[in-house]
């Protein structure tokens, strides 16, 4: 009879050393059939004269400097100079000049706010994130509109990037607890607040936001009493607090249903109320969830801000856009090209960075 | 009976259930008076600007021209028309960029796990690029700032009768006289059924492999009579005159820029949805087709995506309704859509605000149902394939 047990130990062996030199692998992944080595060639032959060009059209034979479209002739290269000569219309918009250090300050208190956001540790509370979330947004809008001792500033005298980054901040904490409020009345044990929560949410979730926002824009004020004159920016930010929290009760009403049902049980079991329950044991977890969500939302938010442009708002897109319209820098399609691959640019470094945190958030959780 | 229904009565009125009650009662006033004296003042504001309500005015005429309409639009055409045209524009719009943003999305999914460094890194850059930017500034780009570029009609680029320049893109289209529609009409509905029943009857006879030829002899026999009446048929070729292009199908500049935002965008949230589901299909699955001898495409096409859809198919539907939404930023570059002629041009030309914003929420509230009920036919129709 065969016997096909091992009779001894087998020693310990050494890892097989690889053989294949690293040119041969290299070739092997990179040229690994003849159709992939035309595709490869194909690809390179296209791709690198196409890059060359870009490069030599942003670099090289680009106009950096100058306060007119006089100084960008010809379309052979980028018109930095446009971005250069008008960054207070895209950073800060028509802010008075003599009161620009409340704008300097709201970007330098955000940034100081962003590093310790971003330094501190993973598992550490977030009462203090979440606390700087509501706080900034209600102190920028305060300095910045001003009364008293400071000047009062219109809000249509903002633009740029401050108004992006304003409405970003203020559309977050106003979505996040109207949109918590939103999916714990979705979970309520009373129907009518059950019904008004969902119907809401669904209905805010098939209409696109320019609707809501073009509403907000053109039909709010007919729905005004006389007297309440909102100004477009403020009708804005509330079609899109709305908006974003129909958004934010999905994401939270995951969170809280990822809470088990045992959770619940253990709190009854120490005594503690519906209240406590909630604020102790429900919440905590909610939110610790929903965390990486929440970052995909503020990405959401700041592509939304965009939109702002098309009802007239002098937001960071619509301040690059008007600015080629001026007068000084009309006429050249170049300019314009200039401004959006700067625009995609700004964009682009916000988001990734955004989107790679809330993956690495979700990772190391 | 009694004892059951005391209980009832004693629950719902235990002093416990009062907040609750009182809760529901308050919320259901402060509604009803948000909405009561929202109407009142609208009311109030309409009076005042001497604006009229109601849908009366979707029967006068509108008086104005619309760039692109798949049915006949003149200015002596009602409003009611123009809403027509104008979602139909929608409609095509959603349609081109679905399709397209999920062919893209395919590609790029199966290459974000393909075994090629260049393809692999080829994929990852077209997400993270194009995920990470503004819709609405993709499509400003491709609008003002690359078909631009483009040159004037009198140097198009031509490929054949098909011509593009900054106008648009022309194609040539077919023309058919009345009796030539009646027989194509036939002749396609002849082919499809026969089509289908010569599948299942090959199927269960096990001659798939003709097939093929057999398909080939239908299309020629069906084809037959409509070759015999060729003098019917026209072809109507786009041609360059002066500053425009007379003649042939046009694809306006406004939706070429509109579609290639849509499906660019969209398609990046689409491939991360479509690879997720196809990292789900375990790795056996794909081994197993190779053994059966089912090599690349093919493998990928019948055995993995049938499954990988399984886990897609939810989230995918949700972004398709996304792109349906999104498909409204045509009023930003001027596509006569649902938002542009509706929510623009015939609310400021009637002034009746709140007729055409309801028009307009309702038309994507209905699309975005439509595309729902479509997705959960599909997504059951999958499940039921797997239960088989």
């Amino acid at each position: 009879m065969t016997r096909f047990l091992q009779p001894a130990l087998i020693e310990a062996r050494r890892a097989p050393v690889a053989t294949v030199s690293a040119i041969t692998r290299w070739r092997r992944a990179w040229f690994s059939s003849p159709a992939m080595s035309v595709l490869l060639l194909l690809s390179a032959a296209i791709v690198i004269p196409l890059g060359w060009r870009f490069l030599r059209w942003a670099l090289v034979d680009a106009h950096w400097l100058g306060d007119s479209s006089a100084a960008c002739p010809g379309d052979q290269g980028a018109c930095w100079a446009f971005v250069i000569a008008r960054w207070k219309p895209w950073l800060v918009g028509n802010y008075p000049s003599d009161q620009l250090w409340r704008a300097w300050a709201c970007f330098a208190a955000f940034s100081l706010f962003w590093i310790w956001v971003m330094q501190r540790s993973r598992t550490a509370s977030l009462q203090g994130v979440l606390l700087g979330f509501l706080l900034l947004p209600t102190a920028f809008m305060a300095l910045l509109l001003g009364s008293g001792v400071l000047p009062f500033v219109a809000p249509n005298q903002w633009g740029g990037l401050l108004l992006t980054l304003i409405a970003t901040l203020v559309t977050f904490a106003t979505a996040l607890p109207l949109g918590l409020a939103l999916a714990l009345g979705r979970r309520s044990t009373l129907p009518v607040v059950r019904w008004f929560c969902a119907g809401f949410v669904e209905g805010m979730r098939s209409v696109p936001l320019l609707v809501v926002l073009f509403i907000a824009a053109t039909l709010l004020p007919m729905f005004l009493p006389n007297g309440l004159g909102l100004d477009l920016f403020t009708r804005a930010l509330v079609a899109f607090a709305l908006f974003n929290a129909a958004m934010a009760a999905e994401v939270f009403r995951g969170g809280l249903q990822l809470v088990g049902r045992g959770q619940l049980e253990a709190a009854t079991t120490v005594g503690l109320g519906r209240t406590a329950t909630l604020a102790l044991v429900v919440l905590p977890q909610a939110l610790r969830a929903v965390v990486p969500a929440l970052v995909n939302i503020m990405i959401a938010v700041i592509k939304e801000t965009t939109l702002l442009s098309v009802i007239g708002v002098n937001d960071f897109l619509g301040a690059v856009e008007n600015g080629a319209k001026s007068p000084d820098w009309s006429g050249e399609s170049n300019i314009l090209t200039s401004g959006h691959v700067f625009l995609a640019l700004a964009y682009f470094a916000a988001c990734f960075a955004l989107s790679h945190y809330s993956r690495r958030l979700e990772t190391t959780r | 009976m009694t004892a059951r229904l005391s209980a009832m009565l004693r629950r719902a009125f235990s002093t416990d259930r009062w907040p609750g009650y009182a809760g529901q009662v308050l919320l259901l006033l402060l509604v009803t008076w948000l909405a009561w004296s929202g109407v009142s003042n609208f009311i109030g504001n309409a009076r005042a600007l001497g604006v009229s309500i109601g849908f009366g005015f979707l029967r006068s005429e509108a008086g104005f021209e619309i760039a692109q309409a798949m049915i006949p639009f003149g200015p002596a055409s009602s409003y009611g028309d123009a809403i027509v045209v104008a979602t139909l524009n929608s409609l095509l719009v959603i349609a081109l960029s679905s399709v397209i943003g999920t062919v893209i999305a395919l590609c790029v999914a199966f290459g974000r796990l393909s075994t090629h460094p260049l393809i692999r890194a080829a994929s990852t850059t077209y997400v993270e690029i194009f995920r990470n930017i503004p819709m609405l500034l993709q499509i400003f780009f491709w609008y003002f700032s690359a078909l631009t570029l483009l040159p004037g009609v009198s140097e198009s680029y031509s490929l054949g009768a098909v011509l593009l320049n900054n106008r648009g893109l022309f194609m040539p289209q077919v023309m058919l006289t009345p009796a030539a529609w009646r027989v194509t009409l036939v002749a396609l509905v002849v082919f499809a059924v026969s089509f289908i029943a010569m599948r299942r009857v090959f199927r269960r006879r096990a001659l798939s492999r003709a097939l093929p030829w057999c398909t080939v002899g239908l299309l020629a026999l069906c084809a037959t009579p409509l070759g015999f009446m060729h003098a019917q048929f026209g072809l109507d070729r786009p041609v360059a005159e002066g500053f425009n292009v007379a003649g042939g199908f046009t694809l306006l500049p406004e939706l070429i820029a509109l579609t290639l935002g849509l499906s660019i965008y969209n398609g990046a949230f689409l491939a991360e949805i479509f690879r997720a589901g196809i990292q789900s299909v375990p790795r056996g699955q794909s081994e197993a087709a190779a053994t059966v001898g089912l090599t690349g495409v093919r493998a990928a096409l019948l055995v993995v995506l049938p499954q990988a859809l399984r886990l897609a198919l939810p989230p995918a539907a949700g972004q398709y309704q996304t792109l349906a939404k999104a498909s409204s930023l045509a009023a930003a570059i001027g596509y006569p859509d649902i938002m542009q002629i509706v929510g623009g041009t015939v609310l400021s030309q009637t002034g009746q605000a709140l007729e055409a914003m309801a028009l307009v929420v309702l038309l994507y509230a209905a699309i975005n149902i439509a595309i729902a009920l479509a997705m959960n036919l599909a997504n059951r129709r999958l499940l039921r394939a797997e239960a088989r």
